[in-house]
């Protein structure tokens, strides 16, 4: 049973059922017609038996007008047995016949006479009786009255007669049934191949995805509202954003290896050179500071992936706390005035006692991301405003005077690798907006731009409370 | 032999550029595509090494516009995407080589080679004319059995020489592939650089193997 198909499990289940039901109907049926023509024939047999009952009188003489008219008359002991034209002989397969006590006809017949076949009295009572493999219904009455006395009047009918129509019935149902029944069996199976075919078509699929690891197929079982139909749109969208994320993942393993293998390059290539020959010592420090500086780029690009990674997968690498989050920006604006490249000068307008449930360490690199992004895209002599404010919701803005960002970059900026031209000779790893982005996430808070060209930018972070 | 280099990151461009330079080679080097194009479009290279990610133009740009422009010049990529898609796309958008971060000064230097080869159409890394035979391996040159010293430009020279073998080579043309911009001078540099070579490879022989052709240049070839 397990290893068919359910194409035929389900055929097979429901002709098993179909078939049941269409026995049991065909023998319930027949049971109740075949009892009630039984239960007719027996009335119909009591009736005929006592309206003959009146049928036979008994008179000293004939009458031979009555005689003339039909009546019969029998000799019996010293006058005549009048069995009246009314008397029913033989109706609808039902004959009467009248015996005396001893057992002797008197008159008419039915098909245990024929037989020789003798069958005791009993008064009132439907006997059944088999001869010959044919069952019989025998009624008998006792007779009395005047010369009467003693008298016995019997019905005798087969128990086949007037089933003629339920035999034709049997006969009927015996050739047309079954083929009803294959009929279904054929259709249903048919039935069940076409609404299981889109599942095949999603096997199809399925198996083609994961043999040529090719995301791109989709099931397409085109326009409908069932199940299935719901099922395969459902598995489409699912193999849809498997593949974005896929290609996602690709791009960043892609970029990340192009990142990693850029500052790897320089170093051999720093290695190679200097190990050639024999090198002045100015030369043997210049290349030392040449794969220092690459190792620092490296290094910092680790440290940001695997700060991302951990961001995404792990949840726990980052336990969230109450952080003072007015002396955590206070702090870091603090040391990082101190920097003052470009001579870029840094203000801030910080609310106190603002209060939030996160990670500090990733708030701090949030911060610092930012304020550094400031710097990097900031002008000569700039200015960096931050301000940290809590109405409806705690709101951190780091604002830059510096060159903006066009129109089209903004969605761009917080991807990974991403890196406006003019920075890409500075010491960005390309990570920093979209690590902001993904810490925000992480403290179930927003990130926004406000930028124009040549006049600067602002970032604003807001997280609810 | 003139090389074009256009490679974004400053440290692995100044280090590229140093050691090619010290293999003989004449080379410019650029950070971004658009300076690449413009390089492109004042000078004739013989190999032009190309960073496909790359500030203002990226390196299929630059390939594009070459190839546009009819610069048949061989292309090399040398970027740090490896996968196989990118290096089909590289090839097929009509790179000679594509070579991977990192890599080995040793086999760009071999691939140069297999490059400048193919643009001279000749087989060998060994150049030979008469019984002058050089080597681009190991930068050795012969005159029969006796080898000659020669400096990185003359060695240039007689190198670029060689592979043109009986053509005639004006004077701008052979400054153009040895000399960079970096080089500021009179075009007299080339007749100075002859005649150090004709004293070097000449100078005891009898069977004279560099010509001047008055009026057009020089050319380098056994007498007939």
């Amino acid at each position: 049973m397990k290893n068919l198909s359910i194409r035929v499990k389900i055929t097979a289940w429901f002709s098993g059922i179909m078939a049941f039901i269409v026995a049991v109907t065909f023998a319930v049926i027949f049971w109740v017609s075949n009892s009630v023509t039984q239960k007719n024939i027996q009335d119909s047999l009591i009736e005929i038996v006592e309206s003959n009952v009146d049928e036979i009188e008994f008179y000293e003489e004939k009458n031979y007008q009555k005689e003339l008219h039909g009546d019969q008359y029998i000799e019996y002991l010293d006058g005549y047995l009048e069995i009246d034209d009314d008397f029913l002989d033989q109706v609808n397969g039902i004959y009467s016949s009248l015996y005396q006590e001893t057992g002797k006809l008197l008159y008419g017949e039915n098909p245990s006479v024929r037989a020789g076949m003798e069958i005791p009295f009993s008064d009132g009572i439907v006997k059944k009786v088999t001869w010959n493999r044919t069952g019989y219904y025998v009624y008998d009455r006792l007779l009395s009255g005047y010369g009467i006395d003693g008298l016995w009047l019997r019905g005798m009918v087969s128990r086949n007669q007037g089933t003629q129509q339920l035999q034709w019935l049997v006969r009927l149902s015996v050739i047309a049934l079954p083929a009803l029944l294959l009929l279904a069996v054929i259709g249903g199976y048919w039935i069940a191949g076409r609404a299981l075919k889109p599942i095949q078509q999603i096997t199809q699929t399925a198996a083609r995805i994961s043999q040529g690891q090719d995301l791109d197929k989709r099931i397409h079982l085109g326009s409908g509202t069932d199940e299935l139909h719901q099922l395969a749109d459902v598995l489409d969208n699912m193999i849809n954003r498997l593949d974005k994320a896929f290609k996602l993942e690709q791009q960043f393993t892609s970029d990340a290896s192009h990142e990693l293998r850029t500052p790897m390059s320089v170093i051999m290539a720093q290695c190679e050179y200097i190990l050639e020959n024999t090198r002045t010592s100015e030369e043997y420090e210049a290349t030392l500071k040449v794969i220092q500086r690459q190792g620092r780029k490296m290094s910092k690009l680790i440290e940001d992936m695997l700060c991302i990674a951990r961001l995404e997968q792990n949840k726990d690498s980052y336990p969230r706390e109450m952080v003072d989050f007015s002396t955590l920006v206070q702090d870091i604006c603090m040391d990082m005035a101190l920097l003052k490249s470009k001579n870029i000068v840094l203000g801030w307008e910080i609310e106190p006692g603002i209060f939030l449930m996160g990670n500090a360490m990733l708030l701090t690199r949030m911060v610092t991301n930012l304020i550094s992004n400031g710097y990097r895209y900031g002008k000569q002599d700039g200015r960096i405003s931050i301000r940290l404010k809590c109405d409806n919701g705690i709101q951190l803005s780091v604002e830059d005077n510096g060159i903006g960002i066009p129109d089209e970059q903004k969605d761009r900026i917080f991807g990974r690798f991403y890196q406006a031209e003019a920075a890409r000779f500075s010491e960005g790893t390309g990570l920093g907006l979209a690590m902001v982005r993904d810490i925000a996430k992480y403290h179930r808070g927003t990130i926004e731009v406000d930028s124009v060209v040549g006049k600067g930018s602002k970032f604003t972070v807001k997280f609810s409370i | 032999m003139r090389i074009l280099l256009a490679e974004d990151e400053a440290d692995l461009n100044k280090i590229i550029t140093r050691k090619l330079t010290s293999d003989g080679y004449c080379v410019d080097s650029c950070y971004n595509g658009s300076e690449a194009i413009d390089f492109l479009e004042t000078a004739d290279y013989d190999v032009v090494i190309l960073d496909i990610m790359m500030p203002e133009v990226d390196g299929f740009g630059v390939l594009h516009h070459m190839r546009n422009t009819g610069n048949s010049a061989p292309v090399l990529f040398l970027t740090a995407k490896d996968s196989i898609a990118d290096r089909v796309k590289g090839l097929d958008s009509g790179a000679d080589d594509y070579l991977t971060k990192p890599f080995s000064f040793e086999e760009l230097a071999a691939r140069i080679r297999v490059m400048t080869r193919k643009r001279f159409d000749i087989a060998a890394n060994m150049l030979e004319v008469g019984d002058l035979t050089l080597d681009t391996v190991s930068h050795t040159v012969k005159r029969g059995e006796k080898e000659i010293t020669l400096s990185t430009k003359e060695y240039n020279l007689l190198e670029y020489l060689m592979l043109n073998r009986g053509i005639v080579l004006s004077r701008e043309k052979i400054e153009d592939h040895i000399w960079n911009f970096e080089y500021e001078g009179g075009t007299n540099v080339v007749d100075v650089y002859i005649s150090y070579l004709r004293k070097k490879i000449d100078g005891n022989c009898q069977d004279k193997l560099i010509h001047t052709v008055r009026g057009r240049g020089y050319m380098i070839k056994e007498k007939p």
